[in-house]
């Protein structure tokens, strides 16, 4: 059965990312993954409701202004960003990269070393 | 919208208590909500597309038809962007002018927040007298700028119409009616048993999702977030003026704090009228090249343009951040989470007092 109201919202929330502002936000994360700005417009439109893709650049700026003063390795990682504010992951998946990241640094591993590999699990999680 | 049980409860787009139209899909579990999702789209009007290209004397009228309940506020920032990028200054009186006409704007919207509040928790008769106050703050703004609601009343380098004596008096009079009627209706409100039982406690947005969502103006101050643009304008900074800030985070916080700017805004008024400076009320000015982004404190918190336009004051690009992005949001994913009634779902959502004419532009 055909619903009246249940339609295909892809275009809508298509049309949403297309404002300059989006289009600024997107470009900062593409470059922060090193992937292109199509595909991070696919997972977000898969992931979220008009509501949130909407407040992205809003919320984006006010993360920006938290993140002040939190734990650099978690700052480099996006915990917050990429689970709380811009949700494109599960917490579970974020604390199972954070405990590896953490594990890493604890084994001898430099802090650097140690976020530029949690930074390409969080793109392989992200990315799948 | 990720499925964890399969009830889902769609409020809207065509619903009695919504002003403009808006799906919301509740997922349920018995009455309790998991999760809700926002469906936009029956309203766009693409007005940032519209708005590129055009002169400045063009997109100075569409900036204010963005919203029929707040265009003043569209309309000062607007203008008070063109006019940082061009610097232009402003007469005092004028700069008087704009704060007296942004606040009973704001008496308005929040009146109208309130009565939607009221008669979306069954309490009309409360509404209804919300509605005749309203009346009152609307006449005034047509005495001063010449229209209800496309008033057009800002221009670069000033304001259109001076304040004549005459209305002086008549703001003052009315103003001094509005108020008493205001306590009433607040005390109505936070001593009435019903409506404390439908609004205490429901809907909660802590600080912590407030400030996630960056959620503004009065639902971040219900819920203990000190913020408020006014305190950085300099004409507000000139006349004196204090947040109203509340902690409960609740149905209840969010009107209450509307009904306590309502008298602030008495207040404010009051002051500029005191202290209203003589002179002119144009200064004139060119508008040109230039980018900026200017915030401005609208009724329902931070509203912010993005601006660029070239020398002959073509807007070129323009990005308009609408507080009602944020709260409807915040609304949407954290207030109306965990409710236990699906009847709080509308009044929870009225709350924030969200304009989808604004989110959706």
């Amino acid at each position: 059965m055909d619903l009246l109201y249940e339609k295909d919202l892809r275009p809508f929330k298509f049309r949403i990312l297309m404002s300059s502002r989006h289009e600024a936000l997107l470009r900062a994360l593409a470059a922060r993954f090193g992937v292109s700005v199509p595909v991070i417009r696919k997972r977000m439109i898969e992931r979220f409701d008009m509501q949130l893709l909407e407040n992205l650049p809003a919320r984006y700026e006010a993360a920006e202004q938290m993140s002040e003063g939190s734990d650099p390795v978690d700052k480099a990682l996006g915990v917050e960003l990429f689970t709380r504010v811009i949700p494109l992951l599960d917490p579970g998946v974020m604390d199972e990269i954070r405990h590896r990241v953490g594990v890493l640094i604890k084994d001898g591993s430099s802090v650097e070393d140690a976020v530029m590999a949690g930074h390409t699990l969080v793109k392989e999680a992200l990315f799948r | 919208m990720k499925k964890v049980v399969d009830v889902s409860f769609p409020v809207g787009p065509v619903h009695p208590c919504w002003k403009e139209p808006v799906r919301l899909k509740c997922e349920t579990k018995g009455e309790k909500v998991l999760q809700a999702e926002v469906e936009l789209g029956y309203m766009k009007k693409g007005i940032e597309r519209i708005m590129r290209g055009r002169p400045w004397q063009e997109v100075m009228f569409l900036a204010e038809r963005i919203c029929g309940i707040c265009s003043v506020i569209h309309n000062m920032v607007f203008i008070e962007g063109m006019e940082a990028m061009s610097g232009i200054p402003v007469p005092p009186r004028a700069a008087y002018l704009r704060v007296i006409a942004n606040e009973l704007d704001r008496i308005q919207s929040h009146l109208l927040a309130n009565f939607s509040y009221c008669y979306t928790i069954e309490h009309e008769t409360l509404g209804m007298y919300l509605l005749n106050v309203r009346e009152k703050a609307m006449d005034l703004l047509e005495r001063l700028t010449g229209a209800r609601v496309n008033k057009a009343y800002m221009i670069p380098g000033g304001v259109r119409f001076d304040l004549q004596a005459e209305d002086h008096v008549i703001i003052s009079s009315t103003l001094d009616q509005i108020e008493p009627d205001i306590m009433r209706y607040t005390r109505m409100f936070s001593e009435g048993p019903l409506i404390g039982l439908r609004s205490r406690g429901i809907g909660i947005l802590s600080e912590v999702h407030a400030r996630e969502a960056h959620a503004v103006g009065p639902t971040a101050r219900a819920s203990g977030i000190r913020t408020d643009l006014r305190t950085q304008h300099p004409t507000y900074q000139k006349i004196g003026f204090s947040p109203v800030v509340r902690t409960e985070g609740d149905n209840f916080a969010r009107v209450m704090v509307r009904f306590q700017e309502v008298a602030e805004s008495i207040g404010i008024i009051r002051r500029c009228l005191d202290g209203l400076p003589e002179g002119l009320i144009r200064s004139g000015g060119v508008c040109g090249a230039g980018t900026i982004t200017h915030r401005g404190e609208a009724p329902r918190g931070e509203l912010t343009y993005y601006l660029k336009a070239d020398e002959y004051g073509r807007i070129v690009d323009i990005s308009i951040q609408t507080p009602s992005i944020m709260n409807i949001e915040a609304s949407a994913h954290y207030m109306i989470i965990g409710a236990t009634s699906l009847a709080d779902v509308t009044s929870t959502f009225i709350s924030a007092d969200p304009c989808i004419a604004c989110t959706e532009r």
